[in-house]
């Protein structure tokens, strides 16, 4: 042992310390324990519940936002100073070029219009119904997590302005994300660049549809089929919203692709996940459809005799369990070759019976 | 906590000098949410390393139970499925208090490397919790955050240094 303590020469209490000391010791191990032991629980909860603590999450993102807006406003100044003092540098120049595009994009435009009014004289025809967009509200975006794991921004519109979670959340440039917590006066979007986000597109040059596949970094992954043909998408494609899966509207600008080297070709979102600004959000394009219950379900001997069972895309809801195992042994030739082309990226419409 | 001589009120920093390790890793974990224009978008995680140096530092000040309501502040704030920042924090205040009472020379290199293998398994660690409650996500970007939260140490016990010397030293 080393040198003994100082006061050494008061025995009694010396021990009556250490016995203190130890007890303390003791007690705080086991409070450590059981501060470790209810975080365990908490995680495990969030495993099996993962909506757990949506009120708290939304108390604390009314708590939070206003704060964030205030240190919000001297970055966001920062770096529209910095965009500024570039543009005031190059302006004759920039004016230039956006005088050729001008009348370059004029022409196009009358020639869009002119298409746009026969689209609309063909969909009158086919008596096509084409679902609107609605705007629930728009807002500011206050603060983006810096979280490897999760990528994520406030903005401040709430339950009391129409925001529910999962609504489409769209800046000026392109799509930003989507709506996943929601407070009374804020709420939670999920960024395309999470790598939970997926998001149906599709090349605007080609019409090819896809998934694109946030991975947590800056840039995303365009996951397509591998039978249109991988050599043929080039840098500079852009990608928008093919509307699959009746979550985000069609044709919004999403990504434009950076990288075709790699196996899923690599792309940047358009609206920069750091600088969104001014974001709208709007409601589901195609809300899922609300399912009649299915009618009680026939014997079984004559469903395999009889009943072609439904189409293998069909939610498993809406499927009795009775009819669902045939499903498997019968195998019937899938319905139509339309259900078999939207079957991946439909997640939420339900295609049509047979 | 002292008061000095001249005057029987407490001044505002010895009100809140208590306070000072807890409040400095709640405005950590709200920096962390700032918009910052950053090329691989991760900051350091700073309200780790707060935790690890207060926990070094002043551990009577940030005992386990306070590093757990910063991490569930801070999982909800951030959005992560509750749990993982609130097991995460105390774990680290946990594993700070039981090295020191088993070593007795310091040096700041060993200080350093003792907290860099702490961040990096409480980032494996997070990687496995997001998994676990099913939001995977890729090893990459935060291998990446755990890199840049380990050079970020000695800004941060700077820091902290700092805020003893200016608070809880009167």
């Amino acid at each position: 042992m080393s040198r003994p303590p100082a006061s050494r020469g008061r025995e009694p209490r010396r021990t009556s310390f250490a016995r203190r000391d130890s007890n303390l010791a003791l007690l705080g191990a086991v409070l450590s324990g059981v501060v470790l032991a209810v975080a365990l629980f908490l995680l495990l909860f969030s495993r099996i519940n993962p909506d757990q603590g949506e009120r708290l999450r939304g108390a604390m993102l009314d708590a939070v936002s206003p704060l964030l807006a205030v240190t919000h406003a001297p970055l966001e100044a920062i770096r529209r100073l910095g965009s500024a003092i570039g543009d005031h540098w190059q302006v004759v120049e920039k004016n230039r070029a956006l005088e050729a595009n001008l009348k370059l994009a004029t022409q196009r435009a009358n020639k869009a219009e002119a298409l746009a009014v026969e689209v609309r004289r063909l969909e009158d025809l086919l008596k096509l119904r084409r679902p609107e967009r609605r705007l629930v509200a728009s807002a500011v975006v206050s603060a983006s997590a810096g979280n490897a794991g999760v990528r994520s921004a406030i903005i401040n519109a709430g339950l009391s302005d129409g925001v529910k979670p999962r609504m489409p959340v769209i800046a000026a440039q392109g799509l930003a994300g989507r709506v996943t917590d929601v407070g009374q006066h804020a709420s939670r979007i999920m960024l395309l660049t999470d790598a939970n986000s997926r998001v149906p597109v599709k090349v605007l040059r080609t019409g090819w549809t896809g998934m694109l596949v946030g991975t947590g970094s800056t840039t995303l992954e365009f996951a397509f089929d591998i039978a249109s043909g991988i050599d043929r998408i080039r840098v500079g494609d852009r990608l928008v919203t093919s509307g699959d899966g009746g979550l985000f509207p069609p044709n919004v600008p999403v990504a434009v692709v950076t990288d075709v080297g790699h196996e899923p070709p690599r792309a940047r979102p358009l609206a920069n996940p750091t600088g969104l600004g001014v974001v709208m959000v709007e409601a589901p394009w195609l809300p899922p459809p609300a399912f009649v219950p299915a009618p009680p379900a026939p014997s079984e001997a004559d469903v395999s005799a009889v009943s072609p069972a439904p189409s293998a895309a069909a939610p498993p809801a809406t499927a009795p369990s009775s009819i669902a195992a045939p499903t498997t042994t019968a195998a019937p030739p899938t319905p139509s070759p339309a259900a078999r082309t939207a079957a991946p990226a439909t997640t939420r419409t339900a295609p049509p019976r047979t | 906590m002292t008061s000095s001589p001249l005057s029987s009120q407490p001044t505002l920093g010895e009100r809140i000098a208590p306070a000072i390790p807890a409040l400095s890793v709640l405005l950590a974990i709200l920096l962390l949410m700032a918009p910052m224009p950053l090329a691989w978008g991760v900051i350091p995680q700073i309200p780790l390393l707060l935790c690890l140096v207060w926990a070094s530092l002043a551990p009577r000040l940030l005992p386990a139970y306070a590093a757990l309501l910063l991490g569930i502040i801070a999982d909800l704030v951030t959005g992560v499925p509750l749990g993982i920042n609130a097991f995460l924090l105390p774990a680290a205040v946990v594993a700070v208090r039981m090295a020191e009472s088993r070593t007795e020379a310091r040096h700041l290199a060993t200080d350093w490397a003792f907290a860099a293998s702490i961040v990096a398994v409480a980032n494996l660690l997070g990687w496995q919790m997001l998994a676990f409650t099913g939001q995977p996500a890729p090893l990459g970007p935060i291998m990446a955050q755990a890199a840049l939260t380990i050079l970020a140490w000695p800004l941060v016990v700077r820091l902290a240094v700092r805020l003893r010397r200016r608070f809880l030293e009167v």
